[in-house]
């Protein structure tokens, strides 16, 4: 098992320096100069060429990925050319913000998603199973910053229930969260749902019956444990689709996490910025990947990790 | 005479396929009435959707004290409602067909590479796979959008970059199962060459399931490329999310601009869901475990 991590571990770092290999390289096609493009106009030709030093852009492209490499490994971000301090430090104050916005909504779908799913397939074909199927192809449908921006409206335009804009409170992040609930909830229900068909028609489940187990203990205890093998995989493809729709729900929102932050850097042409996000967010990616597959191995000891 | 139970289930079982058929019919008249307008778009727009008129900007709908002039108001330049949604559907389902054409070649192509040649070009690639799979394909595709301020091109291939993963695994796997078989087999024992046996035998095996994912792919890239657009990412003609994006400043005093629009796209994805489901049942009911 511990081999299994540490190949793993190996592979994540891997994948992260690809990620910021792949990030710089996109960022130095750009058409246009940063040293231009961040100095004020009318700045003088020799501040520009000072910035040019400064960031090191007179260097030849490889001279430039391989410093700024070696300085990733020291743990030096960069500075960001919009705050003019560190990056590394901005980006992780707000990921906070990020991961709270993401496991309450991922909370909230899970909540909807298992009790719908596990009924559903308990009564196949009667009105909640019903319920579930349109809600899932008709959630599946729905644009992202649609809903987000129509409970805007109803909420904050209309009925100014709740703040459009606002502060991190518990307030703040119940519209946004909700979005993103409803986004990442139709595969969950899915994958519920299909993977307790299959469990219930196997004979433990009987025996348990026969057994006289409790029905709610037998659904929601031994099938579902069971099921939850199919919902994990699922889950770690979603935790992808989580980040981008959490970039399009703080938008909205005006949520200071750090899908915002990203998007104001990109805006900016904040490019060491936009680096570590990338890199933060590969790494948190990846973990969360990681610990999928260790859950795995607990909930299906058949699943035997090789080394 | 089968037992009560069974023919109850015989009879449950030919209703869900009689409903799935509804929802195959119901997409399938979305997507057709949606494609026809966009086709025979420019002959039915009332106005030039480019042509904008501060005097009657943000005029509400018809049933909210608009005039029929305008069924569906006008937006915060005065340009007519229909007009642009229909200009928009133009814009959108081209990006969006294009794009998932595209990336049914990508996938098909390492797929089937893959599937064939099991040595290190076959492991390469799979690697491939897995790099994509591990990365979250948002982050990337904003960037890249946000640095090279895409045209109608460069949209298409970054929205490409999305999802060939899935038709990559699809073929492989497939004609890895394929290949077992005698057919294969006997193709290679008369001289057939492995290209020929991949294209013109093992590939038209997983065409149904390609024409599946290929629907649901539609309903994915319209969504991903109208959000994208309302980031202010996208093309900079007029489609379903740069509409969005146009009306987003006007959510207080012109609701009927985002709600709509986004009303049009929900109706559109819906309709290519529909319609894929439907066929998924009647094409590949294998697949229904894999999405």
């Amino acid at each position: 098992m511990s081999k299994f991590i540490l190949r793993r571990l190996a592979q994540s770092a891997f994948l992260v320096v690809g990620v910021a290999v792949i990030v710089f390289c996109i960022l130095r096609f750009i058409p246009g100069d940063p040293a231009l493009l961040m100095a004020a106009p009318g700045t003088p030709k020799q501040a520009i060429e000072g910035y040019r030093t400064l960031f090191g852009l007179d260097k030849p492209f490889g001279v430039q990925l391989i410093t700024y490499l070696s300085k990733l490994a020291h743990g030096d971000f960069g500075t960001s050319f919009r705050y003019q301090t560190a990056t590394l430090p901005i980006v992780l104050q707000r990921l906070p913000n990020t991961l709270r916005l993401t496991s309450l909504g991922l909370f909230i779908a899970l909540l909807i998603a298992i009790p719908l799913g596990v009924e559903g397939a308990r009564r196949r074909g009667s009105w909640i199973d019903r319920f579930g199927l349109v809600l899932s192809i008709a959630g599946q449908s729905l644009p992202v910053f649609w809903v987000g921006l129509l409970l805007v409206l109803v909420f904050a335009v209309h009925l100014r229930l709740l703040p459009a804009i606002g502060s991190v409170g518990w307030k703040s992040i119940v519209l946004p969260a909700l979005t993103l609930a409803l986004a990442v909830l139709p595969p969950l229900l899915r994958i519920v749902r299909t993977q307790m068909i299959d469990v219930l028609s196997q004979d433990y489940i009987m025996t348990a019956r026969v057994f006289g187990l409790s029905s709610p203990r037998i659904y929601y205890w031994y099938a579902l444990k069971n099921a939850s093998i199919g919902l994990v995989t699922v889950l770690g493809v979603q935790i992808g689709y989580l980040i981008g729709g959490s970039i399009v729900v703080e938008m909205i929102f005006n949520y200071p996490g750090v899908g915002m932050l990203m998007m104001n850097s990109l805006n900016a042409r904040d490019f060491p910025m936009i680096q570590t996000i990338a890199i933060v967010v590969s790494v948190t990616f990846v973990l969360i990947n990681l610990l999928v597959d260790l859950i795995y191995g607990l909930l299906d000891p058949r699943i035997h990790v090789e080394g | 005479m089968p037992p009560m139970a069974n023919r109850v289930q015989v009879l449950r079982n030919t209703t869900l396929r009689i409903r799935k058929h509804i929802s195959l019919t119901m997409g399938a008249v979305v997507v057709l009435a949606v494609v026809a307008t966009a086709l025979i778009g420019p002959r039915l727009t009332p106005y030039n959707p480019e042509r904008s008129n501060l005097d009657e900007k943000l005029l509400p709908p018809v049933w909210q004290s608009g005039t029929f002039q305008h069924p569906l108001g006008t937006d915060g330049m005065g340009r007519d409602m229909v007009s642009l949604l229909i200009a928009g559907a133009r814009t959108s389902l081209l990006i969006s067909f294009s794009a998932v054409f595209l990336t049914l070649l990508i996938g098909c192509t390492v797929g089937l590479v893959a599937g064939f040649l099991k040595g290190l070009v076959g492991e390469l690639l799979m690697r491939l796979v897995d790099l994509q799979m591990s990365f979250p394909y948002f982050l990337l595709a904003i960037t890249v959008a946000s640095v090279t301020k895409p045209n109608l091109l460069t949209l298409i291939a970054i929205l490409s970059l999305a999802d060939w993963v899935v038709y990559a695994r699809l073929v492989r796997g497939m004609i890895l199962q394929e290949s077992e078989k005698d057919y294969v087999q006997a193709g290679i024992v008369v001289g057939a060459s492995r290209a020929r046996i991949a294209t013109r035998y093992a590939l038209p095996q997983v065409l149904p399931s390609i024409v599946v994912i290929a629907t649901l792919e539609m309903a994915t890239m319209i969504l991903l490329e109208s959000t994208l657009d309302f980031l202010g990412l996208g093309v900079q003609t007029t489609s379903w999310g740069v509409i969005l994006f146009d009306g987003r400043q006007y959510l207080a005093t012109g609701w009927w601009i985002t709600t709509i629009t986004g009303l049009v796209i929900f109706v559109t994805v819906l309709g290519f869901n529909l319609m894929g489901d439907g066929l998924r049942d009647i094409l590949d009911p294998r697949l229904r475990l894999v999405r």
